[in-house]
């Protein structure tokens, strides 16, 4: 089995939030809760419960006119979003963007950072294959 | 990364730009070249080439082509005192003419040519050479 590259990912941003981007970074995680009975003598234990995603995505502004990054209307809870490792393996989930970082170096780059939290649908689908 | 065509626009883009400068030309004695100049030429003389070139891929498809070119100005040595003749002031006028400078390319959008570096100084034997850097940022639609 080949692995997933880069080269094979992609993005679809939350609705009303424009850039052209090249990278994006998600962590899934779990509230965890300790349950470590009183009989335990060697390990504490554990248990998780419901998902937490947060993550970013970065590239560089879109100079169109349905670019504009949507700083000034950010939705409340949210909108879908569709993080991509290659054809068919995705995550989706209801995300709201929590911060959004521009800039502009006059030697050349610009560039635009979307941070995004799960927002406030109860689903989360990883679809791979 | 770029196709060959782009990097030779660009070169002609910035070699044209450079035989326009009157103020160059005189001061260099029409000795501009791309890549290498004649072995018998008197200094001072001028060359560009392209050093490097490097993509950046954006998931919509789009690709940013940053191309570095180099600039080299060699005149007789002197006492170190600057005039617009030598490799210091000839390197003075070539960041006057290409930083900033937009070309066309086609096919491309944002073809700019942007000073990195400039005016660092080299002995080499009875030379001075001068050596500056200019970055040509270009993006290709997906």
């Amino acid at each position: 089995m080949p692995g997933i590259i880069g080269a094979d990912g992609n993005i679809t941003m939350v609705s009303g939030h424009g850039g052209i981007l090249r990278t994006w970074t998600a962590t899934v995680e779990k509230t965890v809760s300790e349950v470590t009975p009183f009989s335990n003598t060697t390990m504490r234990s554990h248990r998780v419960g419901l998902i937490l995603v947060r993550g970013s995505a970065s590239g560089v502004p879109d100079d169109s006119a349905t670019g504009d990054p949507g700083a000034g209307a950010i939705a409340e809870g949210g909108g879908v979003i569709t993080l991509t490792f290659a054809t068919a393996r995705s995550w989706s989930f209801t995300a709201a963007i929590t911060g959004i970082t521009g800039s502009s170096d006059k030697s050349a780059d610009a560039a635009i950072t979307f941070d995004f939290i799960s927002g406030d649908a109860d689903t989360f689908t990883e679809s791979w294959v | 990364m770029p196709a060959a065509a782009d990097i030779q626009t660009v070169v002609e883009g910035i070699a044209n730009a450079l035989e326009a400068d009157a103020t160059l030309v005189a001061n260099t004695g029409g000795r501009i070249y791309h890549m290498s100049g004649q072995p018998s030429d008197p200094l001072p003389v001028l060359t560009f080439d392209v050093v490097s070139s490097d993509v950046t891929r954006y998931f919509n498809g789009n690709r940013q082509f940053d191309i570095d070119v180099e600039f080299n100005t060699w005149s007789a040595r002197s006492g170190g005192t600057a005039d617009a003749a030598d490799s210091a002031g000839i390197d003075d006028r070539i960041y006057e003419v290409i930083d900033g400078l937009a070309l066309t390319v086609p096919g491309l959008q944002r073809a700019m040519v942007l000073m990195t570096s400039r005016g660092v100084r080299i002995l080499e034997e009875q030379a001075i050479r001068v050596v500056s850097r200019a970055r040509v940022v270009m993006f290709a639609a997906g």
